[in-house]
């Protein structure tokens, strides 16, 4: 749950999401659940002339198993804290499956 | 989970909103597929307007929409046929507001072909060649519907509606293959808890089953007060794991007494 507990902290600033298709869509995180389902207001495409098929829309639920990449502005992250919890969160998850 | 061609419409289990309409049934039995959203004769219009989806034809005219626990249903009355899409094929969903009022649809892997008599535009990334044969499926990159809003109607309250239904069903049909961390821990479990890692016994991830919370392990049960019974499954290689000195009988149950 450490990602979903960390986009939760992201919600109101803006981030660039790149879809396994290819299609980057910028907008402003509004909501995230358990599965990274994420819903984005005031979007935009990041090359509209090879996608213009969303021009015309504001708000997004993107499902994220779809998800490729989410781009996120530096300023907001703080790295070294987020790279120690992973490393926690992951030993703490192959100790989990090593048990049994 | 593909996209399928249906002839009759499934049941429902239950339903959000109360819907006066003959054509949305309820059984009994309709195994956990409730109508989280249902609305009669919208028109849908496809992106590229000459696709064709393999086996159901193009996306033209009126139909009724389904969101319902299980998948999206656009079902035709005047063709009485109709689309089940799960809910892993919809990439996105959003509220388009121009040039008018809709819910827009991405899908994704649904076999499509291009109707042979017409190109779309020049533009499109696919050899020409391979469009012209009518009978050529291949996945395309992106189908696009748009849901028209109701006219005459409260529009955006519906489109609203529309839009939180697709949402909260797509949060309820995650994929199985992700492997989310944190989530399917349990499903490997093989029936057996996990006490304690080799490494850390007090690590993260480790619990104590006492009286207090016994009643929340299910694969557990206490018989009587010097007896707790514990289901082992079999793992994949057929052994019982580290339970295999304790099975006392036939039956895969482990069993502890109380030492005295």
């Amino acid at each position: 749950m450490l990602f979903f507990s960390f986009y939760k902290t992201l919600i109101d600033e803006e981030v660039i999401v790149e879809l396994k298709n290819d299609m980057s869509i910028r907008g402003t995180l509004k909501s995230v659940d358990q599965f990274l389902n994420i819903k984005l207001d005031d979007i935009s495409v990041l090359d509209e002339i090879k996608y213009p098929h969303l021009s015309s829309v504001k708000n997004v639920f993107i499902r994220g198993s779809v998800v490729r990449y989410v781009h996120l502005p530096a300023a907001v992250v703080d790295t070294t804290l987020l790279e120690d919890a992973s490393r926690k969160e992951a030993a703490s998850q192959a100790a989990k499956a090593g048990g049994r | 989970m593909t996209i399928t061609v249906i002839n009759s419409l499934p049941s429902f289990s239950s339903l959000r909103t109360p819907i006066d309409d003959e054509n949305v049934r309820i059984a009994q039995d309709g195994e956990n597929n409730e109508l989280y959203y249902y609305s009669a004769r919208r028109k849908v219009t496809a992106r590229p307007e000459a696709i064709s989806i393999s086996g159901f034809g193009q996306v033209l005219g009126e139909y009724d929409v389904y969101v319902s626990q299980k998948s999206l249903i656009f079902y035709s009355r005047e063709q009485d046929k109709g689309l089940s899409v799960p809910y892993n094929l919809i990439t996105v969903h959003a509220i388009q507001r121009t040039p008018s009022v809709g819910l827009y649809l991405q899908l994704e892997r649904i076999p499509l072909t291009i109707a042979a008599a017409e190109h779309v535009n020049d533009d499109t990334n696919n050899a020409d060649e391979e469009e012209e044969d009518e009978n050529e499926e291949e996945p395309h990159d992106l189908l696009e519907l748009v849901i028209e809003a109701l006219e005459g109607y409260d529009t955006d309250t519906d489109i609203d509606q529309l839009f939180s239904a697709l949402s909260d069903c797509s949060a309820l049909n995650p994929d199985e293959s992700d492997s989310e961390y944190g989530d399917d821990s349990d499903e490997d479990d093989g029936g057996v808890r996990v006490l304690s890692s080799r490494n850390e016994i007090y690590g993260d991830g480790h619990e104590w089953i006492t009286a207090d919370n016994v009643d929340q392990f299910t694969d557990i049960a206490v018989e009587g007060e010097d007896r707790i019974v514990v289901n082992v499954q079999e793992t994949e290689n057929g052994s019982n794991g580290r339970f295999d000195d304790a099975v006392e009988d036939d039956e895969q149950v482990a069993k502890y007494r109380r030492l005295e």
